[in-house]
């Protein structure tokens, strides 16, 4: 099948396409594509007589022939019962009689004249009787009437000297269509929907999905069968012109051009061949031609159909003719055209068509001229308000027939005109925009030119239809009655101009309220003097920050590298090394020992520190049985160089006759002093001259409390005895027994302690310190500072060597201090043979990455 | 040595032997001096854990709580009350228990040794820190007037120095983040110095304790060998 064009945006697309596939536009109305594809009518072509299922769904069971079908598609014509019109004078027309309405109306169509002011009578039983053919016509699948058709029809059909049909068929099947490239594009779309694209829409409960002529009961449907009075352009394709070829616009309109240009428009009915002389004198004289489009309905006065256009029209048309004259935007987007307009016809045909006339039609122009004496049509409001042909059109220019149309089309909104279509309620049609509870729109399909044909309006003339509109819908101005004047509702004076504030005078002299008086003033503080600052919103890093971040990525991307494995180093390794120093620090040692000793001489003179004499110079000046308390704080592990020291201040403490109490914050500190005791001498504990008082627990507390309560913190010493009561001690002296304290550690926190807490309390009692060299630096300070705290210190066996040398009496330390010398002497020396080899080796290493890395 | 006694030969027997496993540990780490080690420590907790009881458990808590008159008790009751409070530190569920004990054990020792630190060292050093400049007391000294200010000198600059070493504050600002100010850090890096000199101090002293206690040792294995070669021979 032929495919349709997109009246959108002009695309070819496939015929069983219900929308296009480029802008998705429906490209067939609703109701058309509610029936699915049919087959061709059978009767199309003058094959049966069967009515289609859809057309006798229009005529329900319980109607009778002269009823209106309810639930048809048109079904919102016969629903159209304005007041002004009996509903009887409407329904005929829908009272399908197939073997009359057909001809009726289309010999009716064909003697339409060029729409003029119809009359309220007649007008609305012609539109209803031209809009009928929308249920019949080449949109329908009514089965083509086999029976009469119009003279002109048929004449149409003569002339073009074709194989015509004897009659018109416009239903899908039954019409023998030109060719698709002859027949003008609408035509074609016509034709394209007869054969089966377009069936009419069915009550769904009684109509069968596929329907086919064969399949329809015998109820005939008028069927229009061109005749020789037929129109030429139904039965001849459209003389090939460009504005034939443009459906709207430049690319989308209708074909119409071709049938409705003046040059194509046939001289007479008989030798038009391509035109119909009815719809070809649509522009002939009439320039004011409503366009379906339009906003407002055309101000065009409506024009009666000339004398000689008159005689071509059949007289039940003609008279629609004269009456309505109203434009096709009029009719509220509804075919207002008359059907004069649409199918001029000369006098002949106007006559025979006259003579053809249906009796039906004959019936609806009685009834509507009754039912419209005295009433008034509804107001005309277009259906598209804000619709513009400019705007819709693709093109600049509007096509010849289109233009034509328009100006053929004179026939103005009448307050009298009829409308068309009688709708059960108001505002309840398809194709109207009037919102509901208004007037209906009024439909003059005998005086003016079709609704959606009316509407297309000229494009070089838009602003003749406004005011044409508007002088169309002007009231004139009524005189009203005194008694009704002074009931008139006085309003509220309103003021025509907004109040004005005079009290500021100051008009804007720039800025986009220039003009304008009654600005806010901006003041200069509102007005910055200066640029903002800027502040950068960029991140501030740091050079260290970022060396932070190179570190931690470096970090991070070491973490998953492997790590290569250390190159086996040439040295020996640690553990010969180690074995190595061993032996010959133990060979010194042996050496030492096995000299004898007193090979290397011991620290005299300038060589003994002075602490070492300071201590020797206290012990020396202590008073004869003075007590002296010994803090025995050292561990077992420094006994070897502690020991020995502390062995030589007991024996001159011991010599000096000195009461020796020995204590211990240490728990081994007892043990420690009873070895000490013993290594000097057994018999100073049977002399009770060395009492040993135990482990005094607490730690720093436990000193304090010692210094303030000697007696309670230590009561007895480690053989039960009170210690306290024995002779010199003075239990109410407590700690300050003691003419000197002489504290024995190798921790320089203990040592610290027992300044801290014990010296104190025993002050002025000179404390002595017999300490390993580890602690010396940090107990220095105590001695060298003023006032000082330590009067004297012996330091490690250097110092024990260097007292006993003093008080001349050789101990450990002395026999130690060959063996010591040696060992500092070797140390020395390996320190600094190690130092040297291990900064060559780290030269030379370097120097070989450094090579490495320059090579890289 | 005087081996006259089983008792004094046991005993030196055994350190011998100690000392040697001890000693062992110069070619590798092995269960010789692994067991020394445990001896050791052994030991000493066994000896440190009888001198506690002996000493305070048994003369200062027992005997008093036993020979001590009813109207002396209460001054045994408290500590001896404290002390079962102590144990409940043990058990997880009665360790609340011994927490006032603890809280009183720990506020008693921290207020004597802050007391202690200010009025026995904090103080005194800071006045022998400016006595050095005493110049009266240097002429009484008869030492070098000059070299006493040098020493003075040097000793203030290792004491500021050293002190603001060990100053870690910083400016909250963007462009010096995570950084000293910069003559702080110069101080530090000059102090930095005086630590590493008297840390090196105290590293050769504790490498002469070291050098003793190998002397000590070397010694007893001598004496001991030659003990027993002339006991043998």
């Amino acid at each position: 099948m032929a495919d349709i064009r997109c009246q959108m945006c002009g695309k070819l697309n496939p015929s069983n396409l219900d929308v296009c596939q480029f802008c998705q536009a429906r490209l067939r109305p609703v109701w058309e594509s509610a029936q699915p594809e049919e087959e061709p009518l059978a009767g199309s072509g003058g094959e049966g007589d069967e009515i289609p299922e859809w057309l006798r769904s229009l005529r329900s069971p319980d109607m009778g022939a002269g009823e209106t079908p309810s639930g048809s598609g048109l079904d919102w014509l016969s629903d159209v019962e304005p007041d002004e019109f009996a509903a009887d004078a409407v329904k005929n027309v829908f009272d399908l009689e197939p073997e009359e309405k057909l001809d009726d109306w289309l010999s009716g169509a064909a003697s339409l004249a060029e729409p003029e002011s119809p009359k309220a009578e007649d007008s609305f039983d012609q539109v209803r009787s031209e809009l009928s053919f929308l249920e019949e016509t080449p949109f329908s699948s009514a089965a083509p009437e086999e029976e009469e058709t119009p003279d002109w029809l048929d004449r149409f059909r003569d002339e073009q000297g074709e194989e015509t049909p004897e009659r018109m068929d416009f239903s899908p099947a039954g019409q023998e269509q030109p060719s698709p490239e002859e027949a003008p594009d609408w035509l074609a779309r016509i034709q394209e929907a007869q054969m089966g694209d377009w069936s009419p829409p069915q009550e769904p409960a009684s109509e069968p999905e596929s329907w086919s002529p064969e399949s329809q009961p015998e109820e005939t449907v008028p069927e229009f069968t061109p005749s020789e009075e037929a129109p030429g352009w139904f039965t001849e394709p459209a003389p090939a012109s460009e504005a034939g070829e443009e459906a709207f616009g430049e690319a989308e309109e209708p074909d119409f051009g071709a049938i409705f240009t003046p040059e194509t428009q046939p001289e007479s009915a008989e030798s038009q061949q391509g035109v119909p002389d009815w719809l070809a004198s649509l522009y002939s004289g009439q320039e004011e031609a409503p366009s379906p489009f339009m906003a407002e309905p055309e101000a065009a006065e409506p024009e009666t159909p000339s004398a000689a256009e008159k005689a071509e029209l059949p007289d039940w048309l003609s008279g629609v003719a004269e009456t309505s004259a109203e434009p096709a935007a009029a009719a509220g987007g509804i075919y207002t055209a008359p059907l004069e307009d649409e199918f001029p016809q000369t006098g002949a045909e106007g006559e025979a068509a006259e003579e053809s006339k249906p009796d039906w039609l004959s019936e609806l122009e009685a009834q509507g001229a009754s039912a419209l004496e005295g009433q008034s049509p509804p107001p005309f409001t277009p259906a598209f308000d804000d619709f513009n042909l400019e705007e819709f059109s693709v093109g600049e220019e509007t096509p010849d027939w289109l233009s034509k149309l328009e100006a053929s089309s004179s026939a103005q909104p009448s307050e009298e005109a009829v409308a068309a279509f009688l709708f059960e309620g108001k505002g309840e049609t398809p194709f109207t925009t009037e919102p509901p509870g208004e007037a209906l729109p009024q439909v003059d399909a005998f005086t003016g030119l079709p609704e959606w044909l009316s509407e297309v309006t000229q494009a070089e003339e838009p602003e003749e239809h406004p005011e044409e509109s508007g002088k169309a819908q002007a009231l004139a101005p009524t005189e009203l009655p005194a008694w009704l004047e002074s009931m008139r509702p006085v309003e509220p004076a309103a003021s025509a101009t907004p109040f004005k504030d005079a009290t500021d005078s100051r008009v804007e002299r720039s800025g986009p309220l220039s003009g304008l008086s009654g600005v806010l003033p901006v003041g200069a503080h509102a007005i910055r003097a200066g640029k903002p600052s800027n502040f950068s919103i960029k991140l501030q890093v740091t050079e260290e920050l970022q060396n932070r971040a190179l570190l931690l990525q470096k970090l991070m991307e070491d973490e998953s590298k492997p790590k290569p494995l250390p190159a086996p180093s040439a040295a020996p390794t640690p553990y010969l090394i180690r074995l190595g120093l061993f032996a010959v620090l133990a060979l010194a040692v042996f050496f030492a020992l096995f000299l004898g000793g007193g090979q290397i001489p011991l620290p005299v003179g300038k060589a003994i520190p002075q602490s070492l004499n300071d201590a020797y110079r206290q012990i020396t000046t202590l008073p004869d049985n003075a007590a002296v308390l010994l803090a025995v704080d050292y561990s077992p592990g420094y006994v070897g160089e502690i020991e020995g020291a502390a062995q030589a201040v007991v024996q001159h403490l011991a010599g000096r006759g000195a009461s020796l109490a020995a204590i211990s914050t240490n728990p081994s500190g007892p043990a420690l002093a009873e070895r000490l005791l013993q290594n000097i001498d057994p018999a100073l504990a049977a002399a009770n001259q060395f009492h040993n008082l135990g482990y005094l627990p607490g730690g720093t507390a436990g000193l304090f409390g010692f210094a303030q309560s000697p007696e309670a913190m230590v009561p007895f010493d480690l053989q039960g005895k009170p210690f306290w009561q024995q002779e010199p001690l003075n239990p109410q002296l407590g700690i300050r027994n003691f003419a000197m304290l002489v504290v024995m550690t190798e921790n320089a926190e203990t040592a610290r302690t027992w300044i801290e807490q014990v010296a104190p309390a025993m002050s002025p009692a000179p404390v002595l310190m017999v300490l390993s060299a580890q602690a010396e630096p940090m107990i220095l300070p105590y001695y060298q500072g003023k006032p000082q705290q330590v009067s004297g210190m012996v330091v490690g066996l250097a110092g024990g060597a260097a007292y006993e040398n003093l008080i001349n009496r050789p101990g450990d330390s002395s026999r130690a201090w060959d063996a010591f010398s040696l060992l500092v002497t070797v140390s020395l020396a390996v320190l600094l043979i190690g130092s040297l080899a291990s900064a060559a080796l780290g030269a030379i290493t370097r120097g070989k990455q450094s090579k490495v890395e320059s090579s890289v | 040595m005087n081996l006259a006694n089983i008792s004094d030969l046991a005993g030196a027997l055994i350190g011998f032997l100690l000392t040697l496993m001890v000693f062992s540990y110069l070619i590798k780490d092995n269960p010789l001096f692994r067991l020394a080690i445990h001896i050791f420590i052994g030991v000493s907790a066994g000896y440190a854990t009888i001198t506690v009881f002996y000493n305070i458990i048994l003369y200062r808590l027992i005997s008093p709580l036993i020979q001590s008159p009813l109207s002396q008790i209460y001054l045994v009751l408290p500590p001896l009350l404290l002390g079962i409070w102590l144990l409940t530190k043990a058990s997880p569920r009665l360790s609340h228990l011994g927490s006032p004990v603890v809280a009183f054990m720990v506020g008693i020792g921290a207020a004597t040794a802050i007391t202690g630190a200010l009025s026995g060292t904090l103080f005194p050093q800071i006045e022998a820190s400016i006595n050095l400049f005493d110049l009266q007391a240097a002429r009484q000294s008869g030492n070098n007037l000059a070299f006493w200010l040098f020493n003075a000198m040097v000793v203030m600059a290792g004491t500021i120095t050293t002190l603001a070493y060990f100053h870690f504050g910083v400016r909250d600002r963007q462009e010096s983040a995570g950084r000293r100010q910069p003559w702080i850090d110069f101080l530090g890096r000059i102090g930095q110095i005086f630590l590493v000199v008297a840390l090196g101090g105290l590293f050769a002293g504790v490498y002469a304790a070291a050098l003793n206690a190998l002397i000590k040792q070397l010694t007893f294995i001598w004496d001991f060998i030659w003990m027993m070669l002339g006991t043998i021979l």
